[in-house]
This record gives C-alpha cells, structure tokens and sequence, in this order.
C-alpha cells in the first residue's frame, strides 16, 4: 500500500468538493440573518439588562441586615449612668437614706431623719430585680465615666430626628408616634422607626400605666417618662432617654434628688419640665404646712443629668401653689 | 457624547458591511466547500457558513485585527460544523432553505459530493483527524494555523494529520 501524497489528496478533495456552488441568494440570506440579529439584540440585550437588576436587587435586600440584627456598639456604658445593669446601683441607696445604711429591702419608709431634704417616702424609679432602694452611682460622677458620646446624643448610632423637639409621643425622632406598654414590670417601647421593640424593666409599673412622652432637652427625641409606683401618696417615676437606635436608658437624678411627686408627712416632692431642664422641688416642713423648698434645676448631658442651679423658696400648704406635683406634658 | 457613540457605531456597521461583502465574494465559496468537507451532511454546509458570516458581522466591533477577519471566519466556521457535528443540530434550523427554486441544481451538487469516495473516506475518520487533514490539505494551513483553529497543540496536529492521512491511502488504495 503506497501513502497518499498530500498533493494528490488536496487535489482528491479540491476535486470531490467542486461540484458545490454556493446558492445564488446566499448573500441575501446573510443580510436576512444580520437583520434579525440586530431586531432581536436590543430586546434580548433590554430584558437581560432588567433581569440582572432585579437580581442585583434581590441580592442587595437578600443580604441587607434587618435592623434585628443591627449590633449597637457596647464599646462606651450608655449616656447616663443607670443603665440596665442592675450591680451598679447598689452602694448609692444608703445617701438617700441619710446615710442610715438601711438595706435595698427598705424602700425608704421612714429614713428621712437627718436630712433636711431628703424624701424617704419617694424611693427612686426602681429597676427589675435590682434592690428597689439602688439609686444610681455614676450620676455624681459624671466625669469618671468613659466618654459617652459615642452613645448619646448626635452619636452615628443615634437617627437624625426629623423635627426638634420631637412630636408628640415621638421618642425615636422620626416624627410619628412610637407605643408605649406595660408587660408585667417591664416596659415595652414599640418604636416607629423601624417597628422594633425595646424592652425596659423597671421593677415596677402602676396600672393602667401613667406615662408620658416629652421631649425636655429638645433635641429630637422624646423623653419618657413613666410612673413606676405609688408610696404613702407619693408618686415615682422613671425617666428614659433613647441613646441610640432602638435602644433606652433609664435616666436618674443626681445623687440625693429623686424623680417624684407629693407630699406624705413633713416631706415633699415635685417635679417640673422646664425649658430644656427638668426642675425638682423638695420640701421639709416641721407642721405640714410651711414647706422649706429646694428647687433644683437638671440639665440634659450626654452623661446624664447634671445640676446646673438651686434655688429655695417657702410655700405654704394649701394657700400657696404646691409645687409637690408633677408638671410635665399630659404626665399627672 | 452619545452623538459620538452613535457616530461611531455607525462607522463600524458600515465596516461591517463593506467587509463582510469583501469576505463574502472572495471567500464564500470556499467556506462553503470546507465546511463540506467537515460535516456529514453536505446540505448543511451553506447554512453554517452563513451562520458564520452573521457571526462575524456581529463581532465586527470587537475583532482586534480585522486583517485576521478570514482566519476568524475560518475557525467560526469549523467550530460551527464542529457543533453542528456534535449535536446533530443546526443552528439555524428555522432558516429558510438556500434556494428553493434551484434545489434540484443543488441537490444534484451536493449528490455528486456525496458519492465521492474520498468524502466517503473522510467521513470515516475520527472528527479530529478530519478536521486535521482538511484544514491542511484542502485548506491549505500550515500546521501551527490548524492547532489554532483546531485548539489543540501543533504536534497533535501532526499526529492527527499523520494518522488521518494513512487511513485515507489504505481508503483510497483502489482509486488510484
């Protein structure tokens, strides 16, 4: 068997392959062709195009966190020194106890004595589980405290408020009202914002709850304010502040003041919203009538609540206005 | 800035145009017998090199040497019969048949090609060894050309072409 030399193979097939000519409107068809690939390729190229920006869409709401699990940044304590933690409030009850050292259990009954100011029946917004008599430690030491202005307000974890001072029962600043509820000794906060919920316990609530949204310093966001209890005809309250997204504190007063109103006995207490200040009035009396008053204007700090002045005054029961009452927003 | 976009898409379908008719009269005819050459189905030859010439008109914008438009064609074309080959499917299978009128030309053609012994022989070759001899001895590359348009390396060319061309001599053996 002889090998095929390549030139005669190309002439084998040259040859096998002539007879094939190419159909005389073979070029129109390729201009057909051209012609409806180009009708075709703007709507295919169109609908691939939609297509893949509804993809990327899907991906980006696919992958952005929900605001569930948005994680506030822990790194500084928040605003005020009362925060949630119960452990630091122990050691301040006893100042208000005059220094009795009467234990968390005591609530304050009759522990006045000794301090011209101090009011035993009014105990301080109590918290969960903590002893109902912890009042809050950093309040007198504001500056100890690490920077909170990481938390507080105009912090990036804190939303824009949308109007100063906020609208009504606006607590997260975002314009529209936020609900307020009690679950037990807890208080739940739905917040508008962003439909989260926080939960903030307080050791105790009255029922049906007496609550109030103000916005005191008037920096956006609505303060609130809540009636915890009812003691000897004084009522307590708690104060918070929302610090961040989704997140409150219970604000407390420094040390030796309280958050409260009435009067039971020789002892009075009230409290005030004023202009960008909280004003807390306290009264001894030696006959139940004539009240020597000490009334102490707090302003609003990132670090809480700071004594910016005191005035006393005398007022006589019941000729005289009382100012052992609570004057803030609808609050009663 | 979109005038000038549009002027220059403009510009590039007109070079489209002009060399696509440049290609189609120079070269049709032996794209058309290549591509007879690598399929088994003679009738399918004309609609794979039209298919090619869309394809290369479309690409036209791309093409970074357009001096190599011919080269570009060539493997368009063998990887179109290639598929054609391997799926059993025309692309364009929707396509109007060439020439209706003149089938009966055509067809008679197309029946001589398919009585030709050495496309008979050829077609009993493994597709790479026919693609091998046919893009060497018909078409005339040189081997590293073939290995480009094949995707394969230049001594598997050498292989397929040697393997190709002795199992054509034993095939052929009687016809010369």
């Amino acid at each position: 068997m002889s090998a095929l030399e390549p030139d005669e193979l190309t002439r084998l097939l040259t040859e096998a392959v002539e007879p094939v000519r190419p159909s005389p409107d073979a070029y129109r068809q390729i201009r057909a062709g051209i012609a409806r690939r180009r009708r075709w390729r703007i709507p295919v190229f169109t609908v691939g195009g939609m297509v893949m920006a509804a993809l990327i869409g899907l991906a980006v709401v696919a992958i952005r966190p929900s605001p569930s699990n948005q994680v506030v940044e822990p790194a500084a304590p928040p605003v005020l020194p009362s925060t949630f933690s119960e452990p630091s409030r122990a050691a301040t009850v006893p100042s208000l106890g005059g220094g009795s050292g009467h234990s968390s259990s005591g609530g304050g009954g009759g522990s006045a004595s000794g301090s011209t100011t101090r009011l035993p029946t009014s105990p301080p917004p109590t918290r969960p589980t903590a002893s109902a008599s912890a009042q809050s430690v950093a309040p007198t030491s504001p500056q100890s405290s690490a920077p909170s202005n990481s938390t507080g307000p105009g912090s990036p974890q804190l939303p824009t408020p949308v109007a100063k001072p906020a609208g009504v029962n606006d607590v997260d600043g975002d314009g529209q009202p936020d609900t307020v509820a009690v679950e037990g000794t807890n208080l739940r906060v739905r917040f508008s914002r962003d439909g989260q919920q926080a939960k903030v316990p307080l050791g105790s609530i009255v029922t049906p709850l007496n609550s109030a949204v103000v916005d005191i310093d008037g920096d956006g966001f609505g303060e609130l304010l809540v009636q915890t209890q009812v003691t000897n005809g004084t009522k307590s309250y708690a104060l918070l502040r929302y610090v961040s997204l989704d997140q409150l504190v219970v604000v407390t007063p420094p040390s030796g003041l309280a958050l409260g109103a009435g009067v039971h006995g020789n002892s009075g207490i009230g409290l005030r919203c004023a202009d960008k200040t909280l004003q807390i009035s306290t009264g001894t009396s030696n006959d139940g009538t004539l009240f020597n008053v000490v009334t102490t204007t707090l302003g609003f700090t990132p670090d809480g609540l700071t004594v910016q002045d005191s005035a006393s005054s005398t007022v006589r029961l019941p000729a005289d206005p009382s100012p052992f009452v609570v004057a803030c927003g609808a609050l009663s | 800035m979109p005038a000038r976009s549009d002027a220059a898409r403009s510009d590039v379908a007109r070079d489209a145009d002009a060399a696509l008719t440049a290609l189609y009269s120079e070269h049709y005819r032996s794209l058309v017998r290549l591509a007879a050459l690598l399929l088994d189905d003679v009738g399918l030859c004309e609609e794979v090199v039209q298919d090619a010439y869309i394809r290369v008109h479309g690409a036209w914008g791309r093409l970074q040497d357009r001096d190599k438009a011919l080269a570009y064609l060539r493997q368009t074309v063998v990887n179109l019969a290639r598929s054609t080959l391997r799926r059993r499917l025309v692309a364009l299978k929707h396509a109007p048949k060439p020439m209706p009128d003149a089938a009966s030309a055509e067809e008679g053609a197309y029946s001589l090609v398919e009585r030709a012994a050495v496309i008979q022989a050829l077609r009993e070759l493994p597709r790479r060894q026919r693609e091998a001899v046919v893009l060497r001895y018909y078409a005339d590359m040189s081997e590293a050309d073939a290995a480009a348009v094949m995707g394969c390396s230049v001594g598997s060319v050498k292989a397929y072409t040697s393997r190709g061309l002795s199992a054509l001599s034993g095939k052929l053996e009687g016809l010369r």
